[in-house]
């Protein structure tokens, strides 16, 4: 058998490699590495994983329609039917891993009404240090804490309560002694002071209970909420049963109220009341709620509401002193501090730059003149220019990076400026920017790598960049996984892994593992 | 042997561009699709007058079309193999590229022929009217372990393995044991071939899951490992199982005495032949980057450039 004609070029690469290396002149090109269908460790240019790098690295190939995976070192892992789902708590150290679930379908030939397999599901659980706590069974398992899970009748596809059969099993269950507990627990979440709440398929509390299991509070609750969730020390909860579909259902009388661990009402009632940001950034206990005249306002549980958005507006953005309100048909910004004090006005488009989740000390606007200003705390201008004729928004990458965004017909296009807003890309290449993500942990690693992306282009090109502007690998369709030294890309027909100076690691062929014809 | 045609010229632009390649490259200096080594010359500009990068047409083609898609496109845009690489895409199995043509995001094919379903579909629709032109010729080829003793079976005894008449390879000169005969998804481009230059009109029998993989590779790869034991049976088109896809596990049958190769398909002495097509619609007019292109793929020097990506030409 031979191989494609462009996979066969094994000594020149080589050649190619070894003098770049020789040459001393910085990374070696991409496609200087090993091509052809095993990863190639003696050929010198392999660069072996950082220690403790044990994770898999994918990137989703569509030509073939799947995920192509590869152990740190390039190695391809077998095709495996079995999907390893991390366990990690909800609330209070939502990042700590408690379980790992492994999940696999079997088909038993059986077939449903339209011929498509009727797969039977199994799910195995294990510890974080890799015991096995529960062998194969058709349960399915979620975090809770400690030793205790969730377990219940696993279901592949239900989405909704209305989804769920009769007779659908779930509890609290310890996986060390096989004892049930508080049977109709679907979640779990946990408070700042560690105790848990458990609610049921709908949302509804059930109780709390500390980490013996013990119950603190309800079990049951006195009145019944809907969708509750825990923020901080407290419970966010809405009157309304969101899944209840029948015929002249009020959804204008549906109000949120915040509850505290003996399930007593704090506030008056809200339209709504949002943690879409007071999860992650640093604004100490505050949330933004809906009042009944319709205005948005900050609130937190000690001071109450510390900032109420002009008539019509909605909140944009908010940290520990800042707010961006929104509002209006074309959308206008501004930023204002607590005081009620406007600390600077007239703009399009104005974003926070607080990718690194801590209160942003840098704002980016476009005004309406047309002029980018980036803004500090205090609103002064720390630096300025001229946007390109079509402009309408501006944003933040992170890593004091920028984009503005220019739409001319259906094309959009993003050009990309440094803090000085000096131009480093301009438009015209891309549509997207981002930077480079590890989410092995669960919380986000970012490298000072950037993803700039051409997704309206077929296939998509994606070119990555040091920081400087720097190009380190072009040309690529796809990317995937983020270690701590090295990337799962698709490049033309090739895919596998890249360093961060571009080089290949280990580099296949896409037809390998084609799909069709 | 692709090494040994572009031999010490390649040499030398390997290492220019290793020089070229000193220092960082700053965005906006540079494609950084070309911003890699090239390990193929970029050939010269202008093949097709009045057609570049700019405005090459939407190009979608059967996967197996893949290889000739960056040919193509490094030909016309001037531009090397591993750069057009990345500027190629498919959208799926042969099916969804003919659906694409339908719903207007393709502008020119390189396609095997249609699935009878897509045809039906196609034909509901009045105002879809397509230029189909045959462009390339491949074989409907059957794959075995590389152990089976067997190399040649006739069209009859291929018919009725898969009709279940023949179930053990004892009933056709091989070792006594049961043959396990994969099938594909019926979208699939090599399935349509299965049904029309084998089949016809008959029904095979209704495979076990396992028997009918989703993916060609898989199915290669079953062919190559099932149980061990040489007993499978699978079929592909001559170009992805020969050139794309490569497992020493396996090996072509003959069928009818006549082993596919290049010259056996090119020749027609091979007797399970298709064509593949390059399709535009018929009212592309005159100078449009499509119909430009179609012309050019039809032309006697975009025959010699299949050639050279080993794909068989029709002859004229």
């Amino acid at each position: 058998m031979k191989q494609h004609p462009s996979m066969v070029r094994p000594a020149l690469a080589l050649l190619l490699g070894l003098v770049l290396l020789a040459a001393g002149c910085g990374a070696p090109a991409p496609g200087a590495g090993s091509p052809g269908s095993t990863p190639a460790p003696d050929d010198g240019l392999h660069t072996p994983p950082l220690p403790g790098d044990d994770r898999e690295y994918s990137v989703y190939s569509y030509l073939i329609q799947d995920s192509l995976v590869m152990d740190a070192a390039g190695a391809l892992l077998p095709k495996n039917d079995t999907s390893i789902i991390p366990l990690r708590m909800v609330g209070q150290g939502q990042n700590a891993l408690q379980g790992i679930m492994h999940s696999r379908y079997e088909d038993n030939g059986a077939r449903d009404q339209w011929g498509y397999p009727d797969l039977t599901y199994l799910q195995a659980l294990y510890a974080p240090d890799g015991s096995l706590l529960a062998d194969w069974s058709p349960y399915g398992y979620k975090a809770a804490f400690g030793d205790v899970f969730i377990r219940q009748d696993y279901f592949h596809s239900l989405m909704y309560p209305e989804d769920y059969p009769e007779g659908y099993h779930t509890a609290l269950w310890n996986a060390k002694t096989g004892q049930e507990l508080f049977v109709g627990t679907q979640s779990c979440a946990t408070f700042d002071n560690g105790s848990h709440l458990l609610t049921d398929i709908y949302g509804s509390p059930l109780g709390i209970v500390d980490d013996s299991g013990k119950a603190l509070a309800g079990f049951p609750v006195e009145q019944t909420w809907y969708s509750a969730q825990v923020w901080r020390d407290f419970i966010i909860v809405c009157s309304q049963n969101p899944y209840d579909y029948s015929e002249n259902k009020d959804w204008e009388s549906s109000r949120y109220f915040l509850l505290d661990q003996d399930f007593t009402v704090l506030t008056p009632p809200y339209q709504f009341i949002s943690v879409r940001y007071a999860q992650d950034r640093s604004l100490s206990g505050g949330l933004v709620v809906g009042g009944e005249d319709g205005k948005c306002s900050l609130f937190t549980p000690r001071d109450g509401i510390l900032y109420t958005a002009p008539d019509g507006a909605d909140i944009d953005y908010y940290d520990e002193g800042l707010v961006i309100p929104r509002w209006g048909t074309p959308i206008a910004y501004r930023l204002d501090d607590f005081n009620g004090s406007t600390l600077a006005d007239g703009f399009i488009s104005l974003e926070a730059d607080s990718s690194d989740g801590q209160p942003a000390q840098r704002f980016l606007g476009l005004r309406e003149d047309g002029q980018i200003l980036l803004l500090d705390r205090g609103g002064q201008v720390l630096a300025q220019r001229e946007a390109p004729d079509g402009t309408q928004g501006v944003g933040a990458v992170g890593k004091g990076l920028y984009f503005y965004e220019v739409q001319r017909g259906d094309t959009v296009s993003r050009g990309l400026l440094d803090a000085q807003l000096r131009e480093v890309i301009p438009m015209g290449q891309y549509d997207y920017f981002s930077l480079a993500t590890d989410w092995e942990n669960g919380a986000p690693e970012v490298h000072d790598l950037l993803i700039a992306s051409n997704y309206s282009a077929a296939p998509p090109q994606i070119d990555v960049y040091g920081l400087e502007g720097n190009l380190i690998a072009g040309g690529l369709s796809q990317v995937g996984t983020f270690g701590p030294d090295r990337m799962a890309v698709i490049q033309g027909f090739s895919y596998g892994l890249m360093d961060f100076n571009g080089s290949w690691i280990a580099r296949y062929s896409l037809f390998d593992s084609l799909i069709d014809d | 042997m692709r090494a040994k045609r572009i031999g010490s010229l390649m040499l030398c632009l390997v290492l220019a561009a290793a020089l070229a390649a000193c220092g960082p490259q700053t965005p906006g200096t540079a494609d950084p699709g070309t911003s890699q080594s090239a390990s193929d010359p970029a050939p010269a500009q202008g093949v097709v007058p009045g057609l570049s990068a700019e405005n090459f047409p939407r190009v979608d083609g059967s996967t197996a079309n893949l290889p000739l898609l960056a040919k193509v496109y490094s030909e016309v845009c001037g531009v090397p193999m591993e750069e057009a690489e990345t500027k190629v895409a498919v959208s799926g199995g042969t099916g969804a590229v003919w659906r694409n043509m339908m719903y207007g995001g393709a502008d020119l094919l390189l396609v095997y022929e249609a699935p009878e379903n897509i045809k039906e579909e196609m034909a509901q629709d009045a105002s879809l009217k397509l230029d189909i032109t045959p462009l390339g010729r491949d074989g409907l080829v059957f794959l075995v372990n590389a152990a089976n003793p067997v190399e040649n079976l006739t069209r009859e005894q291929l018919i009725d393995i898969y009709t279940g008449k023949i179930t053990d390879w004892g009933q056709v000169g091989g070792t006594p044991g049961p043959i396990a005969a994969f099938q594909r998804n019926e979208e699939s481009g090599s399935q349509t071939l299965f049904m029309k230059l084998l089949m016809e009109d008959r029904t095979p029998m209704d495979p076990p899951t396992q028997l009918r993989p989703a993916a060609m590779g898989a199915l290669i790869d079953g062919v190559a490992q099932y149980d061990g034991s040489g007993g499978a049976i699978g079929y592909s088109v001559y170009y992805y199982a020969q050139l794309m896809y490569a497992n020493p596990d396996l090996k072509l049958l003959s069928v009818d005495g006549v082993q596919p190769t290049a010259e056996t398909i090119g020749s027609g002495a091979y007797p399970l032949l298709n064509d593949f097509y390059v399709v535009i619609r018929s009212g592309e007019p005159e100078g449009s980057p499509a119909r430009l292109l179609r012309d050019w793929l039809l032309s006697d020097t975009a025959a010699a450039a299949m050639k050279a990506e080993q794909y068989i030409p029709i002859q004229k």
